[in-house]
């Protein structure tokens, strides 16, 4: 039988070199793929049913724990279910919302000459957008309770400076709305916003390490 | 025949209609495959100015912050496989070239399926800079890898004028077994219907977590960060004239609200899909979400009636100029 394998000879056992078929030489792989493909196609009668049950609990799955959240409950899963959270598309279809993307993180540079740069980071000067938008992603997680990411962003900020600063003070910011009731039809109030900061930490730069801000710190 | 047992028969007929309805011509997914890797190719090499930053090891790797950021049971990825700057760039590269294959056709299933790896392993080795756009590739390559999209507008096509009209990567099994009796699979048409359905709740899932008092109020053309980006469209002609805000904001939650599920009265298609268009190429461009929107355009091509665009395709093909572009098994 030379199912699909025809380079072996049928009797004799002797390797016959591949002869190539109408699109090039033949491959084991594309020969193992279309095995199977013709083994679905066979089958297929019986696997009608079995699928789309299995597209349905799929598809209910991404209805309820989108991304790992209910949009419907306001429900945030600590553990999600774990193959529903491979979809981690933002319930906001990539608009921007006060929901999730608007912490960044704040920085106070004091430099060796005794001058003080602020700063933000993702810096808006990043180009193209889609780098700037993964950078403001980071910076929103970073803005939240994550040690961790709050040192890493501290390194990051350093490592963009042209000399090292005597100190660096990293403040969590995030945006905070003074219109917030419906408007239509009526005119708005006004787009005015304020920014909450939040110290997370200090980079002392003569003994070269970061300082979280400590508990005491925080009740202040 | 019991009414009942007719019934019941009737049932099962029309589900199985609905989730495999007559298997769409490879025109379709080619050009829903074309689209998502184009924008997947550009997803990556815009990911290559920072690579070393986003998915270095520097504080990416530290379990305790991936655990808190991303709550899946296994986080795997290949960048926690492979240690030093030369394998990350070799992976990059890879998970370039396999995307270029997809774009090519190359059995678009494996590099389908092989892109799909790549995005998790961004995805899973650095959760605090994940985008919408991450999701929804994640979302066109699981489909893409279930149906052999490369059969049209691929590089591996005949060769010969006389060559067997077989799909591509199967060219070497047409000699040897029985073709099936249509040339289109028949559960190619099961994955665009999940795909449907899938967009029906991801604009529904939208607009619903819209209902919030900051959409509701009609601000979101005055979102902070949008502000200090800039805008294509003039922002303070837009803040001058509230009414007109609140009508914009207001119109695209309607529009997500009732889109998923308008999409399915047949008469109401066409309309809401050139409303759809409209709407992702104007906050496309003029919010800078460009990429994003432009997928979702590709990803509603699943709604186009698939005659249509093979016409398209019919279209496209003489324009190439590539003898070795595969043709349509039904043309």
């Amino acid at each position: 039988m030379t199912l699909g394998v025809s380079s072996y000879s049928e009797g004799g056992g002797r390797r016959r070199r591949a002869e190539p078929g109408p699109y090039g030489p033949r491959h084991p792989l594309l020969n193992l793929l279309g095995r199977i493909e013709q083994s679905l196609a066979q089958a297929w009668p019986l696997l009608r049913l079995p699928l789309s049950l299995l597209a349905v609990a799929h598809l209910v799955l991404v209805a309820l724990f989108p991304g790992g959240r209910n949009a419907l409950l306001g429900y945030r899963a600590e553990q999600a279910p774990t193959y529903a959270s491979l979809f981690q598309v933002p319930d906001t279809l990539g608009f921007y919302t006060t929901g999730g993307t608007d912490g960044f993180i704040v920085y106070k540079i004091y430099t060796q000459d005794g001058g003080v740069v602020d700063g933000v980071f993702p810096d808006t000067g990043v180009a193209p957008r889609l780098r700037y938008d993964r950078w403001a992603t980071a910076g929103n997680a970073a803005s939240g309770p994550y040690p961790a990411l709050h040192a890493y962003v501290s390194r990051y900020v350093l490592h963009q400076l042209p000399s090292p600063p005597v100190r660096m003070e990293l403040f969590a910011a995030r945006w905070s709305w003074d219109r917030n009731s419906l408007t239509f039809p009526w005119p708005g109030k006004g787009p005015d916003t304020t920014l909450e900061l939040r110290r997370l930490g200090n980079y002392n730069g003569l003994t070269r390490t970061w300082e979280p801000v400590s508990k005491e710190d925080k009740r202040q | 025949m019991k009414p009942s047992q007719s019934l019941a028969r009737r049932a099962y007929s029309a589900w199985l209609s609905f989730w495999f309805p007559t298997p769409a011509p490879y025109g379709q997914l080619a050009l829903i495959r074309i689209g998502t890797a184009l924008i997947l190719l550009y997803a990556l090499f815009v990911g290559s100015f920072d690579l070393e930053a986003r998915v270095g090891q520097a504080i990416w790797s530290d379990p305790a912050t991936r655990a808190a950021l991303d709550p899946i049971g296994w986080p795997f990825s290949v960048f926690l496989w492979v240690q030093g700057t030369w394998w990350l760039w070799a992976m990059h590269v890879l998970a370039m070239l396999v995307a270029a294959a997809l774009l090519a056709g190359v059995v678009t299933p494996l590099t389908a399926a092989l892109s799909l790896f790549f995005q998790l392993s961004y995805a899973h080795y650095n959760p605090a800079m994940l985008l919408g756009l991450d999701g929804l590739l994640v979302l066109a390559l699981t489909y893409l890898s279930l149906v052999p999209s490369g059969r049209v507008l691929g590089v591996f096509g005949r060769v010969e004028s006389d060559a067997p009209l077989y799909p591509p990567y199967l060219a070497y099994l047409a000699d040897e077994l029985p073709r099936p009796p249509d040339a289109v699979l028949p559960w190619c048409a099961l994955p665009v219907r999940v795909l449907q359905v899938h967009l029906s709740l991801l604009y529904l899932h939208s607009a619903l977590s819209k209902l919030t008092t900051d959409w509701l109020a009609g601000s979101a053309l005055w979102h902070p960060r949008l502000v200090a980006l800039g805008a294509l469209v003039p922002l303070e002609t837009l803040q001058a004239t509230p009414y007109l805000t609140s009508l914009i904001t207001y119109g695209l939650v309607l529009f997500e609200l009732f889109y998923g599920v308008l999409i399915w009265v047949r008469p109401l298609r066409y309309p809401l899909l050139v409303l759809a268009l409209g709407v992702h190429l104007t906050v496309g461009i003029a919010w800078g979400l460009l990429p994003f929107n432009l997928l979702l355009i590709v990803l509603n091509l699943a709604f186009v009636p698939p005659a249509h665009l093979q016409s398209l395709v019919r279209f496209i093909r003489p324009l190439l100029v590539l003898p070795w572009v595969a043709n349509d098994a039904r043309d």
